[in-house]
């Protein structure tokens, strides 16, 4: 009964309600943020999805496993823990995503001045010229 | 009114912490109050699903399409029609949750499920009326439109989108013009929404013209011709953009002396905004450009009941990343669709069944998390009427209607349960 009901279930709801994140799911949501606040400042779409291409071309997502060990918060203690703590590496898309239009409109093209806005950047991703990840 | 919103919404979310005890949830999974995590595009896509859903364009578009284009009875007593329709939807977008369960593991949430991505399912509900008399009629129409992070126990999640929600749903739907309109609900988990219209309908002998007042502050009207069905309606709220279509629906080779066999032809060109409303601070709001910028502009044609059997549909899109977005075939039973005239001169009586498959595109978009995509999409209906009472229920895969709206949807399977009546 049980079997058929769970069967049933998810043929009903034909996919999970729950799934893991990709690894780099904390950079790549950095880029949307880019998409997203370049397409509410400038009104045009097709620059927020340029600027997304070219955060992609021009960083490396760096993996963040979430892993049971990274516990700790970037603005907490976090001596004695292996990392940040995996809900804390959004931290750098949030920011982006607040940025006001006066500061999209002087920082241009410039990625770097963008990620420069929260300590979370360096974490989740890195210029590709840097590092041999 | 708070009361009653605030117990509809512990309803609706109750689910994701209450009812985990379960076999049918993953090991480990079993994480309560999840917790949305800003700035993500998830998040961003849960506040747009709630409000372009809960906009203008709900109300009065089911307004235009069930009850505004049914040609109007000339008899002289009192009579109407009403339609009820509830949509569900699993999985209407996805987004990163937190889950401070995790924060400290146990047998029933595991440190692994700290951050998982989770789906959004979505209800709406839509109530329509029209009751006259000779020339004039008054109509009614509402909708509710509610979202939750889905349950990781997939069993709590199916009892809650078909048995407990609904009764909520289309009874707060059916009565919404009691309530306060466009009641916000908590940002975290998603929201509530409810808005309607009522007016009036005169008919004018070869047109008829309807004019009502949304309670979201704003007027909608509807100039529809009875012989070719050519249609234009349009609907405005206080700091909305105008939301506007014309067509023709479901004209009747037979009205111009052709075979029947030609089937209904429906013409559509519509202007939909699908960044209204969006609460400010969220992304720094919208500009006035970025607002323009994102008007759908769709233009389609369909053709049903050719040849008494089949359907051909396609649907281009004009703005914004012009393409085509849907193509579609479908197979059905015999006169499966009904023409404009048929609650008044049509006593059939019986089941019918329809099955149509085909493709929808979606442009990129990254401010939501999409890369460009062309995406399967199919759709299987059943459907049983008697001479006062039509009845269907559809299951749809990709609908292309709704990835329209919300092209984050992918994936998303849809459930609509559609009830008319004539009296």
């Amino acid at each position: 009964m049980s079997r058929a009901a769970a069967g049933l279930a998810l043929a009903l709801t034909a996919c999970a309600g729950f799934q893991p994140v990709s690894d780099i799911q904390p950079c790549l949501e950095v880029g949307y943020a880019l998409a997203a606040i370049t397409e509410t400042c400038s009104g045009d779409r097709a620059a927020g999805n340029a600027r997304y291409q070219q955060f992609r071309e021009e960083y490396r997502c760096i993996p963040t496993p979430v892993e049971p060990d990274n516990e700790a918060s970037t603005d907490g203690n976090a001596e004695g823990a292996a990392g940040p703590a995996p809900e804390d590496l959004y931290d750098c898309a949030f920011a982006v995503e607040q940025l006001p239009c006066d500061f999209v409109e002087a920082a241009g093209d410039d990625l770097e001045v963008y990620l420069s806005v929260s300590p979370g950047c360096p974490l989740v991703a890195e210029p590709k010229g840097e590092g041999a990840r | 009114m708070i009361a009653f919103i605030t117990l509809f919404w512990a309803v609706l979310t109750g689910d994701a912490a209450a009812a985990q005890s379960s076999t049918f949830a993953p090991e480990g999974s079993e994480c309560g109050d999840p917790q949305l995590i800003a700035g993500t595009a998830g998040f961003r896509n849960t506040q747009e699903a709630i409000v372009r859903q809960a906009n203008t364009y709900s109300a009065s578009a089911f307004a235009a399409r069930h009850l505004d284009r049914e040609r109007s009875g000339d008899n002289d007593d009192w009579g109407g029609r009403f339609v009820v329709e509830l949509n569900t939807t699993y999985g209407a977008t996805k987004l990163p949750v937190f889950q401070p369960d995790a924060v400290n593991p146990s047998d029933a949430c595991s440190a692994a499920n700290r951050v998982v991505s989770r789906g959004l399912d979505m209800q709406a509900g839509n109530f329509g009326l029209t009751v006259g008399k000779g020339r004039w009629s008054f109509l009614l129409s509402t909708s509710l439109t509610s979202a939750a992070t889905a349950s990781s126990d997939q069993f709590s999640r199916v009892l809650m989108n078909t048995v407990i929600a609904p009764p909520y749903v289309v009874g707060f739907a059916a009565t919404a013009p009691l309530w306060d309109v466009v009641v916000p609900g908590p940002l975290d988990f998603g929201g509530v929404k409810l808005d309607w219209l009522a007016g009036a309908r005169a008919d004018l002998g070869p047109a008829q013209l309807s004019a009502a007042w949304l309670g979201s502050r704003g007027g909608y009207a509807q100039l529809s011709e009875r012989t070719l069905g050519a249609y234009v309606f349009a609907a405005k709220s206080i700091g909305q953009p105008v939301i506007w279509q014309t067509g023709m629906d479901r004209l009747d080779p037979e009205a111009l002396g052709l075979d029947a066999a030609i089937g209904l032809t429906s013409l559509r060109y519509e202007v939909i905004p699908t960044a209204v409303g969006l609460p400010s601070g969220l992304t720094g709001g919208l500009s006035e450009a970025a607002a323009k910028a994102s008007r759908l502009r769709v233009g389609g044609l369909s053709q049903q009941n050719l040849a008494r059997v089949l359907d051909l549909a396609g649907r281009y899109r004009l703005a914004p990343d012009p393409a085509i977005s849907e193509l579609a075939l479908g197979l059905h039973t015999p006169d499966y669709h009904r023409g404009r005239s048929a609650d008044e001169d049509d006593d059939d009586e019986g089941m019918g069944a329809l099955a149509s498959g085909g493709m929808v595109s979606t442009p990129a978009a990254y401010a939501q998390g999409l890369a460009p995509a062309t995406l399967p999409s199919a759709r299987v209906e059943l459907s049983g009427q008697n001479e006062d009472y039509t009845g269907r229920l559809a299951v749809i895969y990709n609908d292309p209607e709704q990835l329209q709206l919300y092209p984050f949807a992918r994936g998303a399977l849809s459930y609509q349960l559609t009830v008319a009546g004539t009296f």
